[in-house]
């Protein structure tokens, strides 16, 4: 199952869970970060930096390792810009 | 019978809840488009309807599980009932997870809950409607829409509040659990049409790009220092030359009151001169500079800034915030390092702390912009003003490279520890209100200026005089200073007299120039006020050459913070030790860099 630091740009995950190692957990959770959500991947930081996604009508960022705890489904979808 | 009431605002960060609280109270919480604005609680007063209320502004918080001291501190407060009415403000964008906020306080909550949903305005744009009517039954409480800084549907909030206020709640919401019912909630009330984002998105395809990124930030960041520059320049003139003229009447006015030349030498001399110094130096560029930044933070920008350099200062065993409290630094280190609070992590957050102050605040951009004019550049025009400016860029990285260095060296010795997460929320652009920003900024810059020349400059002025003036021993007791110091300054590619300037500046970063100068002219009346070509002559008159100011610039960039900082820096973090360590970390920085600049000008460059 992809994690969203190894899906590219312009892609989409259905969150299907996060890593219960993450101490971030319970704040993606209660930022949108739920099982179920849909994830779309906007833009990357410069030499690994962060990710930003669009969940839930808000746009978050988060670390690429931390992004790397955070799988699910990809999904095949057109436009999400 | 007119009663009082209390109100507790709160909400996730960045939803509006301070701009309520300054459209009910008239009072100024600084706003501003970034989550974590608020640090502190604040509280006001505002009538309606005859009772009197009282209004909290609490700290934005996620959950009512906090993961910072703030948030904490708003969880608490949440929890304790210390109110009458507790009026929850959601967004209506973010509509899903602000539900879940809400469900989750209502449920928690034993006094009166009135629901705010506030950004109405932004949610339609974006297709989302929902049936606030639905809503209110589904949830229990008054549900009030809002667009708080159109100024929609605040009295409608009052009164809900004042309704609120004169009833005890009914118990509801006990049983219930606060994610099925936010669920249903969402899924009764609310529709959502497609994702209309389109235009921010395009704005951060650009603004957040690898390649254009952090160029994009370094050309507004110029732009912004040419426009203040440019922008300063005549105002300075003028007020330097109104200043002058009424100096002289004030001083033909003591004498005609028939005052001691002694005493219209001090208090003209010394008092008003620094002081008009101050203002005609110091104002124009801050009325400048602070209003343009605050339009960056208003529109949004800021977060995007984090967002950019956080692999920076993650490499340099910072926070990524560390680069927002860094961009507050420009304006103030004071405030700066009260806005460290939105680093959660207590030791990311000394790190942020201990290393603000080789950020140049506004105090100093004046001293720099003057030594940059008469040493670097000192053709007038258009190109050379864009010039000055890039040099003054370049100083500006320069010193945050250098605050990056100073983070990496405490991270990996006085602040040892496991890095923590970094989670930013991209707030949606918005349209700064230019107008009350400007209006406000420009009122809110001019006081403070006036009153640190009234509460700062005037006495050191004096102080200064005094040292200048009263002679020991056939010579002024301030040469004594100077020539103590002059040894050690002579390393570092000053003089005593710079050194003794910094030092009598402590105070405030303003006075700086203006005590050197005094210094240097002292026994002489300051006839003229001292304008950029008046300022040469007297430095270069004493010896000053262009290494002397690049090791000045150095040091004003890389000094022991400013009283009110110190005194910030231990409100904050209640220790002594640390305290003197963000006292003299930068000092230990700047000492080291003059002596190498020093010591390679005189044998590699033989200058």
């Amino acid at each position: 199952m992809p994690t969203l630091a190894q899906i590219k740009i312009g892609e989409s995950l259905v969150i299907k869970g996060i890593g219960s190692e993450l101490a971030i957990k319970k704040r993606l959770e209660e930022l949108g970060f739920l099982e179920g959500a849909r994830i779309d991947k906007l833009y990357v930081g410069l030499f690994g930096g962060p990710e930003a996604v669009r969940v839930g009508g808000s746009v978050i960022a988060v670390r690429r390792n931390d992004a790397d705890k955070i799988y699910g489904d990809k999904l095949q979808q057109g436009e999400i810009y | 019978m007119k009663r009082s009431y209390t109100v507790a605002l709160a909400g996730n960060p960045n939803v509006g809840k301070s701009t309520i609280f300054n459209s009910f109270t008239g009072l100024h919480q600084h706003t501003g488009n970034w989550t974590g604005k608020t640090v502190e609680s604040a509280k006001g007063e505002y009538s309606f309807d005859g009772d009197n209320f009282t209004l909290l502004d609490l700290p934005g918080t996620y959950s009512l599980e906090p993961a910072s001291a703030e948030e904490k501190a708003a969880c608490d407060h949440i929890r304790s009932g210390e109110y009458d009415v507790l009026a929850v403000v959601i967004d209506a964008v973010c509509i899903e997870r602000n539900l879940r906020f809400a469900s989750g306080i209502i449920c928690a909550v034993e006094k009166p809950v009135v629901l705010c949903v506030n950004l109405i305005d932004e949610a339609r744009k974006k297709e989302i409607e929902i049936d606030h009517k639905r809503l209110s039954e589904l949830l229990g409480v008054p549900v009030i829409p809002t667009a708080a800084r159109q100024g929609k549907g605040l009295t409608e909030l009052k009164e809900a509040i004042r309704d609120a206020a004169h009833f005890e709640k009914t118990e509801f919401g006990k049983n219930a659990d606060p994610d099925a019912l936010a669920r249903d909630a969402f899924e009764k009330c609310c529709v959502v049409g497609r994702a209309t984002d389109k235009i921010d998105r395009a704005i951060d395809r650009v603004i957040l790009s690898k390649a254009l990124g952090i160029p994009i930030m370094l050309a507004l960041l110029l732009l912004v220092f040419w426009i203040t520059i440019v922008g300063a320049n005549y105002p300075s003139q003028l007020l330097g030359r109104a200043f002058l003229i009424l100096g002289d009447k004030l001083r033909a006015l003591l004498y005609s009151l028939g005052c001691s030349k002694t005493i219209v030498s001090a208090a003209i001399d010394g008092v008003y001169t620094t002081l008009s110094w101050v203002v005609s130096v110091m104002l124009p560029p801050m009325a400048i500079f602070f209003p343009l930044f605050t339009l960056m933070e208003d529109c949004g920008y800021l977060p995007r800034i984090a967002f950019n350099l956080d692999r920076c200062f993650c490499c340099a065993g910072a926070h990524g915030k560390q680069s927002l409290t860094t961009a507050m630094g420009f304006g103030c280190n004071a405030c700066a390092v009260t806005g460290c609070r939105i680093i959660d992590s207590p030791r990311e957050r000394l790190i942020a702390v201990i290393t603000n102050s080789m950020i140049p605040c506004n105090g100093r951009f004046p001293m720099i912009l003057s030594l940059i004019a008469i040493f670097f550049c000192n053709t007038p025009g258009a190109e050379s003003s864009f010039l000055r400016a890039a040099i003054m860029l370049g100083f500006i990285v320069f010193s945050v490279l250098m605050s990056l260095l100073a983070s990496k060296l405490l991270s990996v010795t006085a602040l040892k520890g496991v890095r923590s997460s970094f989670v930013l929320e991209l707030p949606p652009y918005r349209r700064p209100q230019i107008g009350r920003v400007i209006v406000r900024s420009i009122f809110d810059r001019t006081l403070f200026v006036l009153l640190r020349a009234v509460y700062v400059a005037a006495p050191a002025g004096l102080v200064i005089w005094l040292l200048a003036n009263i002679n020991a021993g056939g010579v002024p007791l301030i040469v004594y200073m100077t020539e103590f110091l002059d040894p050690f300054a002579v390393l570092l590619g000053l003089d005593g007299v710079i050194l003794a300037a910094f030092i009598l500046g402590f105070p405030a970063n303003e006075i700086v120039l203006p005590i050197a100068l005094m210094i240097y002219m002292s026994g002489m009346t300051l006839g003229e006020l001292p304008e950029t070509g008046m300022l040469a002559s007297v430095l270069i008159s004493h010896g000053w050459t262009v290494k002397t100011a690049v090791c000045t610039i150095i040091f004003c960039l890389f000094h022991f913070p400013c009283s009110t900082a110190c005194l910030t820096i231990y409100k904050e973090t209640k220790s002594i030790r640390w305290t003197a360590l963000s006292l003299a970390l930068p000092f230990a920085i700047g000492t080291l860099l003059c002596i190498i600049i020093n010591i390679t000008s005189k044998f590699v460059l033989l200058v």
